[in-house]
């Protein structure tokens, strides 16, 4: 282990190891909870016949790739990028004498390597806790099919929620509005989904089950490529004088608003009726214009407070 | 061995807080960067110390850019007094965390100094007092064995015997010239005796390089008590007021020579004794838009 392993592990093995234990506990709780509570007189089957397909499987009583697990990736994302911005940790690694790219992927690769460890560990749990606390006279029977499709696209899931959180944490530098900002985010990203069926399926083209499946895995694969090199382009280029501010960098303002007006105006056009379109327009031009230049809009108010305040 | 800043120059939300900064540094050189509060000291050491990207200038050391081969920056050691990490360890978890990054780093000195003033290894460094934290701050540069070491306002709000006790240290680790100094502070009196060198910050800019051994062989303290009211073109002329008490005069000359000696005791003077002269006072000297003696009349 070369040293900067060794201090990026320092760093963030009580989070990590934190991560670890709660992914545990919480899938361990959770399916022993939900299997426990089953009766042979209602259930036959813990998992349905659809674990045969090559397809992810989430049934009623077992999802074959645990959300807890996704959860957990977004989260350590989220913590492994702001907690060190916080703490004032990122100082110390620019003057480590390691250069920022170093840094930033040896961080990353760190973490993605521990989330694995985290993710076989929580599966095997899972599995395992339902194998032993099944009542007697209700079927487990899994397939690969279904299994390794789920624990690809588990995998490919939570990838791309660590990216998202990882690169939020990477540009906004308040934490209160970073969980705001990346849970809001998160949860619209659902949102997505109908959109994207729709543009695979439709009176041009039309894709097959698997092709979408497979398409689907592609560029979610792609998104989380995309945010982690940009992530690393623009650690780079980080400068700490802007801490504490709502986006670390100045710059990205516009690009930001335009993405934050067009995604969720995006996703009503796709979902909503056309007054929810325009309601939805306005919304985000208003509230996004007022949120992203807000310390300049205060200062602006401030200013005619004083004016006001003078003339009295 | 040398480490160079070439026009260093940041501007924070379309302010320019250090503008074309400039400067060599090498290793046995204890120097002093003075500015008035917000002058840009810390700006110029978060920037040279890549918190702040630049965006102008370079730093190198030995001719290595600083930027371009980051390895170098081992050679700087600099804590951020306003914000580090430091918060949350203990004394005893610094060292795992610096001697990762500072391959000299002195475990055991560090563990012997701690023991010297009194701190505890368990204490947490956000517990410690203001003292405590920037006795912790200089060990750890000092068992760095970094060869540059950048101190900023080491003394502020500090009790004269920490203050002796970091002076102290300073001094005795510069004696065999293999490390540097570079020390900020807003109050002169702070660097008097210490620094050998001393570089003003003045509207972002370096506006001077003074070298006191070399300033300090020119420049006269005197106190003089005239004859007089009327004060002579000898002192108009070449002297800077630094203060006045009824028919008492303290004044500093820069560049005293023997034809200002001449001159002065040909006034026949009631007193007339050279004092200790002070950094303040030389940058009083050398800073005064005027000569003082406006404020008299």
């Amino acid at each position: 282990m070369n040293n900067l392993v060794k201090l990026i592990w320092r760093r963030q093995r009580n989070t990590l190891w934190f991560a670890f234990g709660f992914t545990l506990l919480a899938i361990g709780i959770m399916t022993g909870m939900t299997v426990s509570n089953l009766r042979s007189t209602d259930v036959l089957e813990l998992v349905g016949d659809s674990i045969q397909r090559w397809e992810m499987y989430s049934g009623d009583y077992f999802n074959a790739y645990s959300n807890i697990l996704i959860f957990i990736y977004w989260l350590v994302g989220l913590l492994l990028m702001n907690r060190d911005l916080k703490d004032n940790f990122n100082q110390f690694l620019f003057t480590s004498g390691y250069s920022r790219r170093r840094v930033y992927w040896t961080k990353y690769f760190l973490a993605q390597g521990f989330l694995l460890v985290t993710t076989v560990a929580g599966i095997a749990v899972q599995y395992g806790v339902a194998a032993v606390m099944l009542p007697s006279g209700i079927g487990f029977h899994l397939a690969w099919a279904g299994v390794l499709t789920s624990w690809l696209g588990g995998l490919l899931i939570s990838w791309l929620f660590f990216a998202i959180t990882w690169f939020a944490a990477l540009i906004v530098g308040q934490t209160a509005s970073l969980l705001v900002t990346a849970a809001g985010f998160t949860l619209s990203s659902f949102g997505t989904l109908p959109i994207y069926l729709k543009l695979v399926n439709n009176k041009f083209w039309h894709l097959s089950e698997g092709q979408t499946l497979v398409l689907g895995f592609v560029l979610m694969f792609l998104a989380t490529a995309i945010l982690i090199v940009w992530g690393s382009w623009l650690f780079q280029r980080l400068s700490l004088e802007h801490n504490g501010e709502y986006l670390l960098f100045p710059k990205l303002r516009v690009p930001v608003y335009i993405v934050f007006v067009a995604y969720l105006t995006g996703l009503a056009a796709v979902n909503g009726l056309p007054i929810t379109i325009a309601i939805t327009f306005i919304f985000t031009v208003v509230f996004g214009y007022a949120w992203l230049w807000r310390p300049k809009l205060g200062e602006k108010w401030h200013q005619y407070q004083q004016r006001h305040s003078a003339r009295e | 061995m040398t480490l160079q800043v070439k026009q260093l120059a940041k501007e924070i939300d379309g302010r320019t807080i250090i503008d074309q900064i400039s400067f060599d540094w090498a290793p046995g050189e204890i120097i002093g960067l003075v500015g008035r509060n917000g002058a840009g000291k810390t700006t110029l050491f978060r920037t040279m110390m890549n918190h702040y990207v630049a965006d102008t200038g370079t730093v190198t050391v030995d001719g290595v850019d600083l930027h371009k081969v980051p390895a170098q920056q081992r050679q700087v050691f600099f804590i951020d007094t306003q914000y580090n990490f430091l918060d949350n360890y203990r004394l005893r978890q610094l060292p795992d965390m610096y001697e990762l990054v500072y391959p000299n780093f002195d475990r055991e000195r560090y563990a012997a100094l701690l023991v010297k003033f009194e701190l505890k290894e368990a204490d947490q460094y956000r517990r410690l007092s203001k003292g405590m934290r920037a006795l912790v701050n200089l060990i750890l540069a000092l068992t760095s064995n970094a060869t540059y070491i950048i101190l900023d306002e080491p003394f502020d709000g500090l009790d004269v015997i920490v203050r002796e006790n970091i002076a102290t240290m300073v001094i005795d680790e510069i004696a065999e010239e293999k490390k540097g100094f570079l020390i900020s502070s807003h109050d002169l009196n702070e660097l008097d005796g210490l620094s050998d060198r001393v570089l003003l910050l003045k509207e972002n800019r370096l506006s001077q390089d003074y070298n006191l051994e070399e300033v300090r062989e020119h420049a006269k303290k005197l106190q003089l008590v005239l004859k007089d009211r009327e004060i002579p073109a000898v002192l108009k002329e070449h002297s800077h007021l630094i203060r006045v008490s009824g028919r008492v005069l303290v004044v500093v000359i820069t560049d005293y020579t023997d034809e200002i000696d001449r001159q002065l005791r040909a006034l026949e003077p009631v007193l007339l004794e050279e004092l200790p002269l002070t950094l303040e006072d030389l940058f009083r000297a050398n800073l005064a838009h005027d000569t003082g003696y406006q404020m008299m009349k």
